[in-house]
């Protein structure tokens, strides 16, 4: 008896040590620990995207905290707010990251993905290019001078009116604390022409500064509150003027806010909306279909069949791929800094066919080149078609061959190795590296993948790094070029990334051209000529252009996806019992 | 593999007492027990398939064949096609190659490391013994998975590494038992003589103390190598050890993830081809404890 007890025990132990692994994959445990936002723009790459603020204070009295405030809702539960005569739910959002402090001058995203802050001028549905927002217009004076008048009835959370004053204080504020900001903006001096009309004059040409508005850190804040209330206490200012207020805030955890009754849209549906940071995609789409969420970002091509076949849940996006997902291409490493063997790889890898297993009709489409067609449409500038039989040729004539016999070839004894990097919190970069390995491994290249950190992307220890951006900043397809090649749209600031160290002097001569030009028509074409040298140089391989795919429930009500990256909830989304 | 086994019976005469008639009839008893059968038969099967694997008539592992991507099982793939067309079947047979191989290493590394410390602390005792043994009680503070999760974590991604990290943390409970049955057959009468003969400490303990204590190390080993799998396997699932395209059980587990819901099959194969693998040891271990243990020792099937 007792042996067979124990026999039966060590039948148990493996099988519920099995179920436990799947249970902790389901919950999403084993995921990437804590990181930052992969994706920082040109605007952001200096700003302190690291961790490095404090989580918000929650339990501080604040002036938001005055207003009703939503318990922590229950799984899938709409919340009660204190007011007696009218009861709003709260909606439970899954997102990725939660990993921006929330003043905007810090950076800003969450602020303006969460519906807390508002711009200027934001990106329209329609075109992606900048709208009037929390401006009512914009006129360019002179090239160095612009008149923008400012929307009244707009209060700011803590009570105080946004006039010109107000937007002047905000604007003078940013370029004082986030350095990207002034570097884009070329602000010299905002003046106020009267309560509803600010002057601003900038140091050198900025053909598209309503466009440069729309950065999440140009958002407009009640400076002298935001400063008063001093780092780690910005909930407490009441300083933004979105129809969301945030109450509680832990950075890569969770956001809570609730609704703001005086904003000048209309009094939101919603208590609140509370938003749980989910990096693992499967994680992310379990929370929805478990009545934890209500709505989820990011949804995997999986998840979309999944969410579709779902009742009471559905698939939403504005089906524009306003995000590239690539591989930088490391210049300074000595496989890829010979132009034949990067064109070698180039042509070794299908990238279309990738694409369609990434982001396949109705999440994506094929990007040959970095910008979307529905920015810009550059006809005769074509990425490196997939072409083995080239790829090996241009491997021979770079002087490597397959000496040993092993598949792989070699140079003066040395094999071909190449490392594909990546983060796993974006789902397409470890398949994109798993297939590239296999197909540069048909033509004879050996590759390594490390599916790593994001942040790996900053040392010197790969040759591909899977990337995932938004491509559509400022609405500009100057900017969009420029801040992969290490360039802003000036071709003078040192705020865009360029992690592949790719030599950017042909790329800047021609951006240089787009200076002062303000024609929309004219920059396409100037984006397109500098386009012509990024793809021609291989400075990056673009794989896809994803849309934001939503998974949302029939629950969620007005909710009408903005294709861009920027703007996750609007005033009118609300939720039914 | 029996045979083996007998071979290690006999050669543990203090904690296999019995006559060579009775060990004889143990052993047809063991044999009986359908546990230990079953033990034997899936640990056998494992080690023949991984050990044929290159030679068997399966398909690339890493052959990657977009177009054929998520195939249901056929008479072409046994067990379908993963997510990016390769075949699951030719997979979870070499990755049972690679997870055998890993759990024979880091069970080889743990052991010699446990074996070192445990022997130097039981037979020396004094400070060597206060020292080492402060090391593992150290060690033992701290859950062995975890402990491994930050070596490997620190040694960075890889197959080699993982198993270091495992190797690394996984001796530890077995250095406390090795001293404890080392401390015993110390104060044995034939170890006080061969010492009276004039023998020296590494003749006592390679000639008379090793091959008494061997027994219980046989029997931890076997009991250990499921656990050794469980471990490995969630490392390599954490992204920790085997790297693209290696095919391995934790690492499949890992890449199914996404599959969840539209292709179960995918992770149920992996999951059970572990739960197989680790049931299989478990039971052999539990066989060859009862015939080596002496408290179990006078019958396998008491109750």
């Amino acid at each position: 008896m007792r042996i067979l007890l124990r026999q039966h025990i060590k039948l148990i132990v493996p099988g519920a040590l099995v179920v436990l692994l799947a249970v902790a994959m389901a919950c999403g445990a084993p995921s990437a620990p804590a990181e930052n936002a992969p994706a920082p723009t040109a605007a952001q790459s200096q700003a302190p995207v690291a961790a490095t603020a404090v989580p918000q204070q929650p339990a501080q009295p604040s002036a938001a905290s005055e207003q009703p405030t939503a318990p922590p809702a229950a799984a899938g539960q709409a919340a009660t707010v204190a007011d007696p005569e009218v009861e709003r739910p709260t909606l439970n959002a899954g997102v990725i990251w939660l990993s921006t402090p929330l003043d905007p001058a810090e950076s800003g995203w969450v602020a303006s993905q969460s519906g807390m802050s508002e711009n200027l001028f934001r990106l329209s549905a329609s075109d992606l290019g900048p709208e009037p927002w929390l401006a009512t217009g914009a006129t360019q004076i002179d090239p160095l001078t612009w008149e923008i008048g400012i929307r009244s009835g707009v209060v700011f959370h803590n009570g105080k009116a946004m006039d010109a004053q107000a937007v002047k204080d905000s604007l003078d504020r940013t370029v004082r604390l986030s350095e990207g900001s002034a570097e884009s903006l070329a602000i010299d001096s905002v003046t106020v022409k009267d309560e509803q009309t600010i002057v601003v004059t900038t140091s050198e040409p900025r053909p598209t500064l309503p466009g440069l508005l729309t950065t999440p850190a140009v958002a407009i804040t009640d400076a002298a509150a935001a400063d008063a209330a001093g780092e780690g206490n910005f909930i407490d200012a009441g300083a933004l003027t979105g129809p969301y207020m945030p109450t509680h805030y832990v950075i890569e955890e969770r956001l809570e806010t609730v609704a703001y009754d005086d904003y000048w849209g209309g009094k939101p549906p919603l208590a609140g909306i509370n938003q749980i940071a989910i990096p693992d995609t499967n994680s992310r789409e379990l929370a929805l279909q478990a009545g934890d969420v209500d709505v989820v970002i990011n949804l995997s091509p999986e998840g979309v069949q999944v969410i579709e076949a779902e009742p009471g849940l559905r698939v939403a996006t504005a089906g524009i791929g306003t995000s590239v997902v690539m591989w930088w291409v490391n210049f300074e490493r000595e496989a890829l800094s010979d132009p034949l063997v990067r064109q070698a790889v180039a042509h070794a890898i299908d990238r279309e066919s990738i694409a369609g297993l990434v982001a396949p009709a109705g999440t994506g489409s094929f990007a040959d080149t970095l910008l979307p067609e529905d920015l810009v449409s550059c006809p005769g500038v074509a990425g490196p078609g997939f072409d083995p039989a080239r790829s090996r040729a241009l491997l021979s004539e770079a002087g490597y061959a397959d000496a040993d016999g092993d598949g792989f070839v070699e140079k003066d004894g040395q094999p071909l190795e190449i490392v594909i990097g990546g983060y796993p919190q974006r789902f397409q970069l470890p398949i994109m590296a798993e297939t590239a390995q296999a197909m540069l491994a048909d033509v004879g290249i050996r590759v390594d993948v490390q599916i790593t950190e994001w942040s790996v992307v900053k040392e010197p220890a790969w040759d591909l790094f899977g990337w995932y951006n938004n491509v559509v900043d400022a609405g500009d397809p100057v900017l969009n070029v420029s801040k992969f090649v290490g360039l802003e749209a000036n071709a003078e600031s040192s705020a865009a990334n360029n992690f592949g160290h790719y030599d950017n002097t042909g790329v800047a001569g021609v951006v240089s051209q787009a200076g002062d030009v303000s024609d929309l028509e004219e920059r396409k074409r100037i984006a397109c000529e500098a386009m012509a040298v990024v793809t021609e140089e291989i400075a990056i391989l673009p794989v896809a252009h994803a849309y934001f795919v939503y998974g949302v429930s029939e629950r969620v009500t007005n909710f009408d996806p903005h294709p861009a990256h920027l703007y996750y909830f609007d005033h009118r989304i609300g939720l039914t019992e | 593999m029996i045979r083996d086994a007998e071979h290690l019976a006999e050669s543990v005469p203090v904690l296999a007492v019995g006559t060579s008639a009775r060990r004889r009839r143990r052993w047809l008893a063991l044999l009986w027990e359908p546990g230990t059968v079953l033990g034997l038969f899936l640990v056998a099967s494992l080690l023949l398939a991984g050990l044929l694997s290159p030679w068997l008539p399966l398909d690339d592992p890493t052959e990657i064949n977009l177009p054929e991507r998520l195939l249901p099982p056929s008479t072409t793939h046994l067990l379908g096609t993963d997510h990016l067309g390769r075949d699951t079947f030719s997979r979870i047979v070499h990755g049972g190659r690679m997870t055998l191989l890993a759990a024979i290493t880091t069970l080889a590394l743990s052991m010699t490391i446990a074996l070192t410390v445990g022997i130097l602390s039981g037979y020396h005792g004094g400070w060597p013994d206060t020292a080492l043994m402060g090391v593992v009680d150290l060690l033992l503070a701290f859950p062995s998975l975890i402990l491994a999760l930050a070596v490997a974590g620190a040694l960075g991604p890889g197959l080699f590494n993982v198993l270091l990290a495992a190797g690394a943390v996984w001796w530890v409970g077995h250095a406390r038992i090795i001293r404890g049955v080392t401390m015993g057959a110390r104060q044995m009468e034939y170890v006080t003589a061969a010492r009276a003969a004039g023998a020296g400490s590494g003749r006592i303990i390679l000639r008379h103390i090793a091959p008494n204590i061997l027994g219980p190390i046989v029997v931890i080993a076997s009991l250990d190598v499921g656990w050794i799998i469980l471990g490995i396997a969630g490392l390599n699932f954490l992204g920790l050890g085997a790297q693209p395209p290696t095919p391995e059980w934790g690492a499949m587990l890992n890449d199914a993830r996404p599959h969840l819901q539209t292709e179960p099959r995918l992770l149920l194969l992996p999951g059970v081809a572990i739960f197989v693998a680790v049931l299989g040891f478990n039971l052999l271990g539990d066989g060859l404890r009862d015939l080596l243990d002496p408290r179990t020792a006078s019958s396998p099937r008491s109750s």
